[in-house]
């Protein structure tokens, strides 16, 4: 009988090495990675013998078919898509693959992926702030409500997405 | 054409093989064997590198499509790629020289 564990991980934009570096590490361990789910956190692992796997993350803001065809002819196999973040893995013998083979398109990855979260903070603060703020003047509560919070708490996370990830981009930089 | 060269000069060495493969109509794959042959199995494209500079320099028109084959766009450069390439040859030819130059001095 096959065996399988179901394992959440979370990862970080500007420390998708690590993640990668997990997954690359459960392989060698015996389990392989057999299917991504929910937001990329969620993963179901089979046990194997122990495998060589590389695996890499992307991040596009529109999918492409011309992508998906060079990655596979270059012996890529996708393993998930979501919300623009695109997962590959490539099994190998002696030659460890990368899917970025220099410093100047990982900062690129990391601009589109900066690009994007900034716009969406952008569209974001004008309507939510006169949303809420009108339903807290109807209310008339002494404190904001509660989606107030969990605004904040959102539009924190993004804004230091965007600075780790610029961060990183300092760093490949000096390299 | 300003622009273009405050964005490609200094060249990545990436970007450099690529305009240099594609003297002649490739597509996406065909740019990472080619390099990987012009470079005796030095320089390996990564799919994610090479997919995101075509993009960048088809946008710039540095290259630019000329066919399709079997769904994958075929690429070729472009004349303003083509200068670029020859400038930045230029630009490595003279720094090679002073390097020499120097060792010649040093010798003096």
């Amino acid at each position: 009988m096959e065996e399988y564990k179901d394992v959440t991980h979370w990862w970080w934009a500007w420390n998708s090495e690590e993640y990668e570096a997990y997954l690359e590490a459960e392989a060698a361990a015996g389990w392989e990675l057999v299917h991504v789910g929910f937001a990329m956190i969620r993963h179901r692992f089979r046990k194997t013998e122990a495998k060589q796997v590389r695996y890499c993350v992307d991040y596009h803001t529109k999918t492409s078919q011309e992508y998906e065809l060079i990655a596979k002819d270059d012996g890529w196999h996708k393993m998930a898509e979501s919300a623009g973040w695109i997962m590959w893995s490539k099994a190998y013998e002696d030659q460890r693959p990368a899917l970025f083979t220099d410093r100047a398109s990982m900062i690129s990855r990391n601009k589109r992926l900066m690009g994007f979260t900034g716009m969406l903070v952008l569209l974001n603060l004008p309507l939510s702030l006169s949303v809420m703020y009108r339903q807290w003047s109807e209310s008339g509560m002494t404190y904001p409500p509660m989606l107030f919070y969990i605004w904040v708490l959102i539009i924190g996370c993004m804004l230091y997405t965007i600075w780790k990830t610029h961060e990183q981009n300092e760093r490949f930089t000096q390299q | 054409m300003e622009r273009l060269r405050k964005k490609y000069i200094p060249m990545t060495e990436t970007a450099f093989y690529i305009l240099m493969a594609l003297r002649e109509p490739l597509h996406g794959y065909g740019i990472i064997l080619k390099v990987e042959d012009l470079t005796k199995g030095r320089m390996r494209i990564g799919a994610g590198t090479i997919y995101g500079t075509l993009s960048k320099m088809e946008k710039d028109k540095l290259i630019v499509v000329v066919g399709t084959e079997d769904r994958r766009k075929i690429y070729q450069h472009t004349a303003s790629g083509k200068d670029l390439l020859e400038e930045e040859v230029g630009r490595l030819r003279t720094m090679l020289s002073e390097y020499e130059g120097s060792e010649e001095d040093g010798r003096v």
